[in-house]
């Protein structure tokens, strides 16, 4: 039996432990004592490794490269050099018709790793010229990076996570780490056994609520007035650092006077809690020795006011003067194994790798030159963020989307008008591992290595490099994906040639002043790097900020505070409930990599579940495990019924992993303009009992295996070698047999 | 006295890492992959249930084929020669074992079957043409030398071993006494420990009949 080191690939916490490889199969896991997890992992870091070996549970992988001729022409099996010469030739007559703008790439946060982004970015601003390149973080923490980059300069934790269980107290805000990141809550139940202080704010009386201190049950969407309040109660009941304020904010008048208008016993209305308890609670976080962190997730981000929340946040921090000491600070925890990287490696539409912006004259020279480049070649103008995807087709504006390693059809908002958007683009490219609802409706199908059959860097949620192995070779036809990029870029007339990702890394930290430090070395020798790491240091920083000093411009934290808007679609008579979408804890993302593990498929599988309070169920005559149909004004969909008292009454929660029971079937693709990012925690829908409940079960079955049978079609397509005919005998006479 | 596992709910962050422990271990032994702990979530408690492995098992006393018998200080299930009766279930005071079958339809997920019934009915109420279901529950990974595989994977330590026998301070022979006198039926169900000197003063007042 082979070991071989990896990073997790599910979750932002970043866990260690070594793939057991025996005759080509992944057969099982094994903890290392990595610097978050400590010989722990959780259930997907145990045993979310089977879909490597495509175990076809859910969706096959892909192993060749195939295309479509022409748009609604079946998939075909080709080389790669036909599939490449294939997409450059299209790509360069997009450009020469209409621009480089005219094309669209993404960013993965998922296995591909640091270095494959950054090829990606480079083929996009290098070879393209356009800065139209996104990441999935624009549907889930990218209110943090912009939010945090106007308050403190730098979007990314202040603090680390084995440092949140030496915190005096921890604020969760929006989130709900037992299932989002469990090896982050591990570190959260040990806080507690340390003394810590617990303070959770939550519409949903979620795991980390058990334990809390004080437990604050707050509406839904209520969040910029419930922070507001929390920020008078700071200043008015004598909890400010004023010296810390007047040494390192600006604003702090203007941020007093909006927020003089949210005394928690005038908004109570609106936040549904205690004016006392919030009072309590500020005083809790304020005065906790020696430090407090404030953490939050999606219940913040994936919001209408998304950064104008962060940003209250982060002031909040500062006013409090809870952050710039060690374990102190802001905790915006990712949720994807690389999220963090690929936004340190530049696939946002405004920032280069390390976060420098594409409309600094200086950064774009700099990188020019790198890249050997004249610098009118870089693109000044920001680009296209992926959620302008759907208009920017519309209008005519976008003919080329390439999409690497993400699931659209399944994560977006409004999947119906994702799903018209992907078919309606001229040319769409997906490279991906596995056949999913996004990648069957592509022009060009791009097989990648799978993580575990390439090495690579990830940025763990906290700013820390770690580097990850390769456990098997390729399977079938797959390259790793920076060589498809550079190979492609070639053929486009820019030439890219790499050896190895050691050689692209290094490349990447000598643009970025803050990863100069952190290479392959002393990765294998520290374990890991966490930036900021300047070139010769060994150790980067587990803390940011230290003695109150700010990466913005001036060096000071600019406070902010905004005021309340309601959320866009608020519940009426037809449909009086509110839609908030959460996450599993045993599948993942899209779920095309956990739903092919067999035990985590076991555990969990379609039509997931949709949340309820007890009330909400009777009234509705819906009972625990019964499959109910949730409806709003964009879909329908069925998913199962679980009833209880841990919800809040008036709203209902739903996992977005299902391909069945799919939620975003039903959400709304509205976004905070400054963001981008989709209000995917408050919309309105309806629940209706099915009385047949064998006919509902059946249903959902039925829409399962036609989903997956397609997917297995399309997928089969792989299975005829270039140029072979494949003979079918006369299809009257295979019917008679089946 | 058996061994069992103890179960913390200050601890349980309801991750359920022990229910995808537990089906790996026992699919890579050949056994039912269905995990033999659940998960319950009241209002305010998150915490796994499984077999308390009672002294004097009632689904043993019950089983027509003596397929659960007292071994090695552990109630074990032969999945061999059970027949599937669901006596067991009906007996069981904790709801710790229950049937499982395996779909010749295919392997756990890979199967698309035709459901008969709603998946919410309880599973001693269901039964599908030409599925092979036997008993599971658990069975202390007692196949495992490094012992219950949901005890090394809960990653907040919620979940211990507990080995009673090998605690001094138990008095054997009373023990002995009060399980011959039918005192001592489900002793073990100290559950919900909170932490080992919990479990000592549970397993102290234990006897009392109940």
């Amino acid at each position: 039996m082979e070991k071989h080191q990896v990073i997790c690939p599910y979750c932002g916490a970043g866990c260690k432990y070594n793939l057991l490889v025996e005759n080509n199969q992944v057969i099982g896991t094994e903890p290392l004592n990595g610097l978050t997890n400590q010989g722990e992992l959780c259930l997907k870091g145990m045993s979310g490794y089977d879909f490597i070996n495509d175990t076809k549970i859910l969706t096959p992988r892909i192993l060749y490269p195939m295309i479509r001729r022409h748009k609604g022409a079946e998939f075909e099996r080709v080389s790669w050099d036909e599939a490449l010469d294939f997409t450059a030739k299209k790509m360069l007559q997009i450009i020469e018709e209409s621009g480089p703008d005219a094309i669209m790439t993404t960013g993965s946060s998922r296995g591909g790793g640091n270095e494959a982004n950054y090829v990606m970015q480079k083929f996009t601003r290098a070879c393209i010229g356009t800065n139209n390149i996104d990441n999935c973080a624009r549907t889930c923490h990218g209110p943090s990076i912009v939010g945090l980059m106007d308050v403190l300069g730098s979007g990314c934790m202040s603090c680390s996570i084995d440092g949140l269980e030496d915190a005096g107290c921890i604020f969760l805000f929006g989130y709900n780490p037992a299932v989002s990141h469990p090896i982050v809550a591990r570190r959260i139940v040990r806080a507690k056994e340390k003394g810590a202080k617990i303070i959770v704010a939550d519409p949903r009386r979620i795991e980390t609520a058990r334990i809390a201190d004080i437990y604050l049950q707050i509406n839904n969407g209520c969040n910029v007035a419930f922070l507001n309040s929390f920020a008078y109660c700071l200043i008015h009941d004598g909890l400010i650092d004023e010296r810390f304020i007047a040494e390192h904010t600006t604003g702090f008048e203007e941020f007093a006077q909006v927020v003089e208008g949210y005394a928690p016993e005038k908004v109570a209305h609106i936040t549904g809690v205690d004016p006392e308890m919030v009072h309590k609670a500020a005083r809790m976080y304020a005065t906790a020795e020696p430090s407090a962190i404030v953490g939050w997730g999606m219940g913040v981000t994936q919001q209408k006011q998304g950064v104008k929340a962060v940003r209250t946040l982060a002031s909040i921090a500062c006013i409090s003067g809870q952050i710039g000491k060690p374990n102190s600070g802001v905790a915006p925890v990712r949720g994807q194994n690389n999220v963090q990287g690929s936004c340190d490696m530049g696939m946002w539409p405004s920032l280069y790798p390390g976060y420098q912006k594409v409309d600094d004259p200086a950064v774009r020279e700099k990188f020019a030159k790198a890249w050997g480049l004249p610098v009118e070649k870089l693109n000044p103008n920001p680009g296209a963020k992926l959620t302008d995807l759907v208009h920017l087709v519309k209008e005519g504006k976008l003919r080329c989307f390439y999409n690497y390693g993400e699931d659209p059809a399944q994560t977006e908002p409004d999947a119906q008008e994702m799903i018209e958007t992907l078919k309606n683009v001229e040319f769409f490219v997906c490279q991906d591992i596995f056949m999913t609802q996004t990648t069957m409706l592509a022009d060009v199908l791009l097989p990648a290595t799978s993580w575990g059959e390439h090495e690579g860097v990830f940025t763990a949620s906290d700013r820390n490099f770690q580097h990850f192995t390769a456990a098997l070779p390729p399977k079938g036809e797959c390259r790793h994906d920076w060589e498809i990029f550079a190979d492609l870029s070639t053929r486009m007339g820019y030439p890219m040639h790499y050896e190895n990702t050691r050689e692209i890394w290094h490349e990447c930290i000598s643009l970025v002043d803050n990863f100069a430090g952190a290479t392959y070395e002393t990765m294998e020798e520290q374990g890991q790097a966490q930036w900021p790491i300047r070139e010769g240091e060994s150790v980067g920083k587990r803390d940011m900020y230290a003695g109150g000093v700010f990466t913005t411009a001036d060096h000071k934290a600019h406070l902010h505070a905004d005021e309340f808007v309601e959320p866009t679609e608020l519940p009426d008579e037809e449909y009086p409930l509110v839609l908030c979408t959460v996450r599993e804890v045993g599948h993942y993302s899209c779920r095309s990599m956990t739903g092919n593990c067999r035990a985590l498929a076991a555990l969990a599988d379609e039509p997931g579940h949709v949340q309820m309070h007890p009330d909400d169920a009777a009234a509705r005559g819906i009972k625990h495990g019964q499959i109910v149909r949730v409806f709003s004004r964009r879909g329908s969909v069925y998913s199962r019924a679980e009833v209880s008292p841990r919800i809040n009454k008036g709203t209902v929660y739903m996992t977005y992993q299902w391909w069945i029971g799919k939620c975003n079937a039903l959400t709304m693709h509205v976004t905070d303009p400054m963001s981008g990012t989709p209000e995917d925690k408050f919309s309105a829908c309806q629940l209706e009992a099915l009385p047949d409940q064998v006919w509902a079960e059946n249903e959902v079955q039925r829409q399962y295996t036609e989903l997956k049978q397609e997917l297995v079609n399309n997928a089969d397509r792989q299975d005829v070698a270039p140029g072979a005919v494949a003979v079918f005998d006369d299809p009257a006479h295979v019917d008679q047999i089946v | 006295m058996n061994r069992f596992i103890g179960i913390n709910p200050e601890k349980c962050i309801g991750c359920g890492t022990c229910l995808s422990a537990c089906s790996d271990a026992h699919r890579e032994r050949g056994l039912q992959a269905e995990p033999r702990l659940a998960l319950t979530r009241t209002g305010e408690v998150s915490a796994a249930i499984t077999c308390h492995h009672c002294e004097g098992a009632p689904c043993a006393t019950v089983c027509p084929v003596n397929a659960i018998t007292h071994e090695d200080g552990y109630i074990r299930v032969n999945e061999q020669t059970c027949i599937g009766c669901r006596l067991c279930a009906i007996a069981c005071p904790f709801g710790a074992i229950h049937p499982s079958g395996t779909s010749i339809a295919g392997v756990a997920g890979t199967c698309d079957p035709t459901p008969l019934y709603p998946r919410a009915l309880s599973p001693l109420l269901t039964q599908a043409p030409g599925q092979y279901t036997c008993a599971v529950k658990c069975d202390m990974c007692a196949f495992d030398p490094a012992g219950p595989r949901c005890v090394a994977a809960c990653p907040t330590a919620a979940l211990t071993l507990e080995d009673p026998a090998a605690e001094s301070e138990l008095d054997e022979a009373k023990r002995q006494r009060e399980l011959a006198s039918g005192t001592l039926l489900c002793a073990e169900s100290v559950f919900f420990l909170e932490g080992r000197e919990a479990s000592r003063a549970a397993a102290a007042t234990e006897g009392r009949p109940r």
